[in-house]
């Protein structure tokens, strides 16, 4: 039996204890999180919130938990609490994006899920169409785990698909009204294999509302920037904190386009179109050897072909075939919204 | 209740304001949290359920009461001769009916609903909640729950590329 104190009984005190509990641990995050920037007049005030009236911290990573991810990701934005909730009690902020491999000719995508690791490569997703022009299949974008695929050959403008390799869903975009006259390549007669509509669209998210969208700028199409990396390129990584850029790479050799598939902290390079290497800025001390480390603010200088930490052989090397992007799993369900 | 069986054991729930309420016992097991009491023999005459009111506790019990598998609110095994997915269906038109409450009262749902453990209350009473939280802009979302931007603009900025990051 449960002893019936008169305390207890008058009032909700059972429902602010909890989170009065989060609050204070939360002050004390946060100050070590922001070091002292800034005076903060919040804590200090006494007026509850609704929410904070209703929704004990058990409540709050209850509902946070049946977010979609990238919802979920967003509601970091809603105030402090939320944030420390999303950061401490959830598995969100821990699942890091891995490199995607695209195989342009076979459309086939690979994901590497470790890249210190040689054998952590495997098949993601593959085309379905059976009997076409495989090539005609090209990724156009990945964001969040989902696969935005254009299908250069099925009409004018490519037909796009958006699909999440880990649940199987599938959601085909309605066509572009204006295809036809705006894109293309004025020089071909129809549109063929040759034809490449996938390089006028992007596939993006957009924070604040927690939509993804899928945008197309037919006037970049015969205009499509080519890196090649003959030439030494840098890579440049805007700082979190003191908003200042920083050289973190130094590229001499071809690297597979978009090079950065690990927030900044890994790039992938090729050798002979198949063979990827995984360049890693924390990785420094195991493979010290390797990577020739900047003087002053500690840039990896990739320099020589066999640099980095194999990652994976592809095998069957003829060309350019692949391209990379960044891929992290999620469960999320598709609609058009 | 003139069907109800001799044998059903009841179980007497306490509201903090003084309200008792006489349940079924299996309908007071719906709420994993008073299940765990009974089975832990802590529950021999009466339970008090801490910071929930009686208004919010009888709309609790009148769930569960719903919901309790294959007796249906009059104690009769109703449920034998319903088709499951006609049942199914029903519930589910009873729990549209339920949940057109105002937004405080559902919060306090939500809030009982996880104190006691139900976790088909917790999903019906949460979702509102939910859809708001994915379908609506920040500023929607902190006026539905009545808090404020507490963020410093330069700690805004710093979670919106924290975000992104993990966006690309």
């Amino acid at each position: 039996m449960i002893k019936t104190s008169p305390q207890t009984s008058v009032t909700k005190p059972g429902s602010d204890e909890p989170f009065a509990r989060f609050k204070r641990h939360d002050r004390a995050t946060t100050r070590k999180a922001s070091m002292g920037e800034g005076k903060r007049s919040n804590w200090e005030s006494t007026e509850t919130t609704a929410m904070e009236r209703y929704f004990s911290t058990d409540v709050l990573v209850d509902i946070l938990q049946r977010l979609p991810p990238s919802s979920r990701r967003r509601a970091r934005l809603v105030c402090q609490v939320w944030r420390d909730v999303v950061d401490e009690r959830t598995t969100e902020m821990q699942s890091r994006a891995k490199p995607l491999l695209w195989h342009t000719g076979n459309a086939v995508a690979y994901v590497v899920d470790d890249p210190s690791s040689a054998r952590s490569c495997r098949q993601l997703w593959r085309s379905a169409a059976k009997g076409r022009n495989s090539e005609a299949v090209q990724l156009v974008g990945t964001c969040n785990g989902l696969l935005c695929l254009c299908d250069d050959e099925e009409r004018a403008g490519g037909a796009l698909t958006v699909v999440n390799p880990a649940t199987g869903a599938k959601l085909p975009i309605p066509p572009l009204p204006c295809a036809g006259p705006l894109v293309g390549r004025q020089t071909t007669e129809k549109w063929s294999k040759e034809e490449a509509w996938h390089e006028a669209y992007c596939f993006a998210y957009h924070p604040t509302t927690g939509k993804h969208k899928v945008v197309h700028v037919p006037c970049s199409y015969e205009r499509v920037c080519e890196f090649r990396g003959h030439a030494s390129a840098q890579a440049w990584v805007l700082e979190e904190e003191g908003q200042r850029w920083s050289r973190r790479y130094i590229l001499e050799q071809r690297v597979p386009l978009p090079h950065f598939a690990y927030a900044g902290e890994c790039i992938l390079t090729v050798r002979n179109g198949a063979s990827f290497y995984a360049h890693r800025r924390k990785d420094a001390a195991s493979s010290g050897r390797r990577l020739r480390r900047d003087e002053d603010n500690g840039v990896v200088r990739v320099g020589h072909e066999d640099e980095g930490r194999l990652v994976v052989n592809m095998g069957g090397y003829v060309g350019d075939y692949y391209r990379t992007f960044a891929y992290a799993k999620t469960m999320e369900p598709l609609q058009i919204g | 209740m003139a069907t109800r069986e001799a044998g059903k054991k009841m179980i007497m729930l306490k509201s903090p304001d003084g309200m008792e309420f006489e349940v079924e016992e299996a309908v007071a097991m719906e709420s994993q949290t008073i299940r765990k009491m009974i089975e832990d023999d802590c529950a021999d005459t009466a339970i008090l359920i801490p910071n929930i009111n009686s208004k919010i506790l009888s709309r609790v019990i009148e769930y569960c009461n719903k919901h309790v598998p294959t007796t249906g609110a009059t104690g009769a095994a109703a449920s034998d001769t319903v088709a499951p997915a006609a049942l199914a269906e029903d519930l589910k038109i009873w729990d549209a009916e339920f949940i057109k409450v105002n937004r405080a009262t559902r919060f306090d749902l939500i809030q009982a609903a996880s104190y006691l453990n139900i976790k088909g209350l917790l999903d019906l009473t949460s979702q509102t909640t939910i859809d708001t939280i994915s379908d609506n802009s920040l500023e929607e979302i902190r006026s539905f729950l009545s808090t404020k931007n507490d963020y410093l603009p330069e700690e805004e900025q710093t979670i919106r590329r924290e975000n992104q990051w993990a966006f690309q």
